[in-house]
């Protein structure tokens, strides 16, 4: 009896949870949308979305709709997978190695595609060729890290973090090397790059990196309950059969390919990735089967809001997102941790 | 059902660690698996389950070779309650036990009534039904070593092994425990292995006892045939007295002195 009432009761709850994040998430889009030099009413938003599925008389100015289809729907939307993606690629990575520290970067992504970045702009390839080419550079770092971290089929979790260290440490160097030689216009390029921020985002940008990050958290959110055994240990993990090193490797695989294309499609954006997932445990617990979703749909609004704000707060000009995702996220975050030390678990 | 453990040998890189070990089991079985420290006790625990591969031997169930079947497959039929279960994420005790559901649930599957109902079903046996929606971290040592039991149950297994489940337990908790050891071996027709550093509990509760010593079998049989002073002497080094207690009619072991070397 006891336990039925536990099964509705919890169903209830997540249920809610991501309810509410749905809910927030839209009302966020939203949001965002009518803010910029231009303000449009939310009411005009929602016509000018709905003329795009159904036929509506247009009775708004026609460049409300270049702006708002154009130019403020493609970044918000990249702001939420980017988002998105830090989040949970963040929290499998967190739960996979049972380390509080752990963040999407830790296979050396974020200084690898830095690197690639930067090669492109000193080499004046254009524009067009960074996000490929941080995309393909942060994948090999990625698989670099993993295939020197392994020793006799099996991925170590110190050795990994460590490798992950050391190589991000190597591509840091090269990327300090490549701003050393770089002209001025260069190295204010690169040094724009390095600090991630959404100004550049268009609808390419958008579709390139939707399916990627939308499939890969599929994907993940497939392990939560061997992320939930692995938790609470290794050997309790292989007693129940899980097969601790292929879901390694899997998490690994995945979680490394959605975080490339978000680096790919926005710069390295921090903090995100690492703090969102422990907000999220936070509030709704260690179980990765309502933690993984909420670290994605957390992530997507936590970047939204960040980027919003980053684009007005000293408007004409923006400031780049990642110095506002920490300078509000900290303090929240350490709020948080002080009222609820005991319930993370980490 | 019947387990086969035919010579089983273990090594750590170069430390051998098991060497030789056969027994066989029969349902509603308690064995209780005694030695000093670093006799190979939890090796040989986890080796039966093939946690950790033997480097030669043989584990069969009835006559199922366990090398031969997947890990996930050998959980179904094998549970375990480690020596460290202690868990620091805050999960309810309901989602702890429905872990034990893992290898019957394929990856793409979700949870179904018949994983909830066994759910159900273990916590009612090992009598923290009431427990079921606190947390883990907010119940006690003995509390937590039962839901790690209703964990196992919920695996549905043919075999249990226990990696000294009574460790860390006041007097009062290490007879229940094993009273509800004893139950389930009979009701739930159970084949269970015990690692134990209490010859009292183990001489007690297992219906035989195997003495390890330096990862071999020094001596395996009934407790009143091979916990003798001089078996005791011969592995744990000290002098005791032997007696059966009138009240428990099981033998008592009462540790003297150290044997000076």
């Amino acid at each position: 009896m006891k336990a039925k009432e536990f099964i509705v009761k919890r169903r209830f709850k997540w249920s809610l949870i991501l309810i509410a994040l749905i809910v927030g998430l839209l009302v966020s889009m939203i949001f965002a949308l009518t803010i910029g030099s231009t303000p449009i009413h939310p009411f005009v938003i929602a016509k000018i979305l709905l003329s795009k599925i159904v036929n509506l008389t247009k009775d708004w100015p026609g460049y409300f709709e270049s702006i708002v289809i154009g130019v403020r729907l493609p970044r918000i939307l990249l702001g939420a997978l980017v988002g998105a993606a830090l989040g949970i690629a963040g929290c499998s990575m967190q739960g996979m190695f049972r380390n509080p520290m752990a963040s999407p970067y830790v296979t050396g992504i974020a200084s690898g595609s830095a690197f690639g970045a930067s090669l492109v702009i000193v080499l004046g390839l254009g524009w067009r060729w960074i996000a490929p080419s941080a995309f393909l550079f942060s994948v090999s770092t990625a698989f670099l890290v993993y295939f020197i971290a392994k020793t006799r089929g099996k991925i170590p979790v110190g050795t990994l973090l460590l490798t992950g260290i050391a190589i991000s440490l190597f591509f840091s160097a090269l990327v300090s090397f490549t701003q050393y030689v770089a002209g001025e216009r260069q190295l204010r390029q690169i040094v724009f790059w390095l600090m991630g921020g959404l100004w550049a985002s268009n609808w390419n940008k958008v579709l390139s990196s939707f399916p990627l990050i939308l499939l890969g958290s599929i994907g993940i959110s497939f392990f939560s309950r061997d992320l939930n055994l692995l938790l609470t240990g290794e050997e309790s993990a292989l007693d129940l059969g899980v097969g601790v090193e292929n879901v390694r490797k899997m998490i690994l695989v995945l979680a490394s390919l959605i975080t490339a294309s978000a680096v790919a499609a926005c710069g390295i954006i921090g903090f995100v990735g690492l703090i969102i997932p422990h907000i999220m445990r936070i509030l709704v617990g260690p179980d990765h089967r309502i933690l993984l979703p909420s670290s994605f749909l957390g992530g997507a609004i936590f970047l939204i809001w960040t980027d919003t704000l980053s684009r007005r707060i000293i408007a004409p000009t923006e400031l780049p997102v990642g110095i506002i995702t920490a300078i509000l996220g900290v303090p929240f975050f350490l709020f948080l941790l002080r009222k609820r030390k005991r319930q993370i678990g980490f | 059902m019947r387990l086969k453990v035919d010579k089983i040998s273990f090594s750590y890189d170069s430390v051998e660690a098991l060497e030789n070990i056969s027994f066989e089991l029969e349902q509603e079985e308690i064995l209780g698996i005694v030695g000093p420290n670093g006799s190979g006790k939890t090796t040989l625990l986890r080796c039966i389950n093939r946690v950790l591969k033997p480097k030669t031997g043989v584990v069969f169930l009835d006559k199922v070779n366990l090398s031969l079947i997947r890990q996930k497959e050998i959980a179904k039929e094998i549970g375990v309650v480690p020596q460290n279960s202690i868990n620091r994420f805050p999960f309810t005790v309901f989602d702890t036990v429905l872990m034990g559901r893992f290898p019957h649930l394929g990856r793409f599957d979700k949870e179904k009534k018949e994983d909830f109902d066994l759910v159900d079903r273990s916590l009612r046996i090992s009598g923290i039904t009431h427990l079921a929606s606190r947390l883990i971290t907010e119940i006690s040592g003995g509390e937590h070593q039962k839901v790690i039991i209703a964990r196992a149950l919920a695996q549905e297994p043919k075999v249990l092994l226990l990696d000294e489940p009574t460790l860390h337990l006041d007097i009062n908790h290490q007879m229940e425990l094993l009273e509800l050891l004893r139950v389930l071996a009979k009701k739930e027709s159970l084949i269970i292995v015990m690692v134990s550093h209490d010859l009292n509990l183990a001489a007690r509760y297992a219906d035989r006892i195997l003495i390890l010593k330096e990862g071999e079998i020094y001596r395996a049989g009934l407790p009143e045939k091979i916990l003798t002073p001089s078996n005791v002497k011969e592995v744990y080094g000290i002098e005791v007295e032997i007696f059966r207690s009138s009240a428990t009619n099981s033998l008592n072991i009462i540790p003297i002195s150290t044997i000076k070397k």
